[in-house]
């Protein structure tokens, strides 16, 4: 199956990217962490400050999946800014149902943003990946990517919402 | 001591330049800062920023030994989370060594805090060095986590000619 194509997500699309955003989540083994609903995706993507950027794969009508739908991947990224070597594309999620896997729709996507990056003259595109995903670690790195927190040591920390707040009024 | 937290102007990207060079120092990568003050300015204050900033100013009576009177800074953005919405992305804290001690990395991050709250954001996320054990002390002790060690995440980057390559294979 060739036939596929990307295009920017529209608004209509907020239901079918939290469709997969589930279905990422459920195959990282944290779906009960999803929170976010459409309406704040609506908001949030396509309001007047837009925190984030979308791209949708999407199949024809007679190749649709067995539950009925046409948009069958996506990739959400935004703009970063390392105090070193400047702008950056960050790729927060990327994603391919199971059934259209091995036609090259993951392949076109990661080009597609990596020519989205060098476009706006990012000096790379940063992610990150849980250390069990071996095969999307390969895929990754098959293509060039660097594991930075193997190679210089960084870890990722949060602070979360609670003691944010517990910050502030100290 | 008395200090003053606010927002960066483009006056002062290059004080903010200095800073950037400071931490990577302290960071043992200062070979990779390629961006001088002047990206700085365009970058975070042109029509579009790609980051927020702000500053920790001292008076002038407690100038630094070189004359700085801007000690400290924190540099950061907005990300998006799929699973829980808006985040606030704190890329640098930095603070003089001469003026530490005195509450400015306090001062600095809750005030980022205060920012992400306005912002509606639900949560704060930087990243740590290994072996940087001053700063992952201080996180922990405003009640951080490791999520690298928790859930097992790992930075990833394609970066130069990496990149350049995956760029030239799109259709």
């Amino acid at each position: 199956m060739a036939n596929f194509i990307l295009r920017k997500a529209e608004p209509k699309d907020v239901s079918d990217i939290l469709r997969l955003i589930k279905e990422l989540a459920k195959f990282e083994e944290m779906e009960e962490q999803v929170v976010l609903t459409e309406k704040e995706l609506l908001e949030d993507g396509f309001g007047d400050h837009p925190f984030y950027h979308c791209v949708v794969a999407e199949v024809p009508g007679d190749k649709q999946s067995i539950e009925g739908y046409t948009v069958v991947g996506f990739a959400m990224y935004y703009f970063t800014y390392d105090p070193w070597i400047g702008k950056l594309l960050y790729l927060e999620d990327f994603y391919v149902m199971k059934e259209f896997r091995g036609y090259g729709i993951g392949s076109e996507i990661l080009k597609r943003l990596s020519e989205t990056a060098v476009k706006a003259r990012c000096s790379g595109m940063h992610f990150i990946v849980a250390e069990w995903n071996t095969s999307s670690i390969e895929f990754y790195k098959r293509r060039g990517a660097a594991d930075l927190s193997h190679e210089e040591g960084w870890r990722l920390y949060e602070i979360d919402k609670r003691n944010l707040i517990k910050m502030t009024s100290k | 001591m008395k200090f003053n937290i606010c927002a960066a102007k483009p006056e002062d990207c290059k004080d903010i330049a200095r800073m950037i060079m400071e931490l990577a120092v302290y960071e043992k990568m200062p070979d990779q800062v390629k961006i001088s003050y002047k990206e700085l300015e365009k970058d975070g204050f042109g029509p579009n920023p790609f980051y927020q900033c702000l500053v920790a100013e001292v008076p002038e009576e407690h100038k630094s030994k070189d004359g700085h009177t801007k000690v400290g800074y924190a540099l950061f953005f907005y990300t998006y989370s799929t699973w829980k919405g808006r985040t606030v992305y704190m890329e640098d804290l930095y603070v003089m060594p001469e003026y530490r001690g005195k509450g400015m990395g306090k001062a600095l991050m809750a005030t980022v805090a205060k920012v992400a709250k306005e912002q509606h954001c639900v949560r704060l996320q930087f990243s740590v060095l290994d072996w940087n054990k001053p700063s992952l002390d201080f996180y922990l002790s405003k009640g951080a986590e490791d999520l690298t060690a928790k859930e097992g995440w790992h930075f990833l980057r394609f970066h130069g000619i990496a990149l350049d390559n995956l760029a030239q294979e799109a259709p």
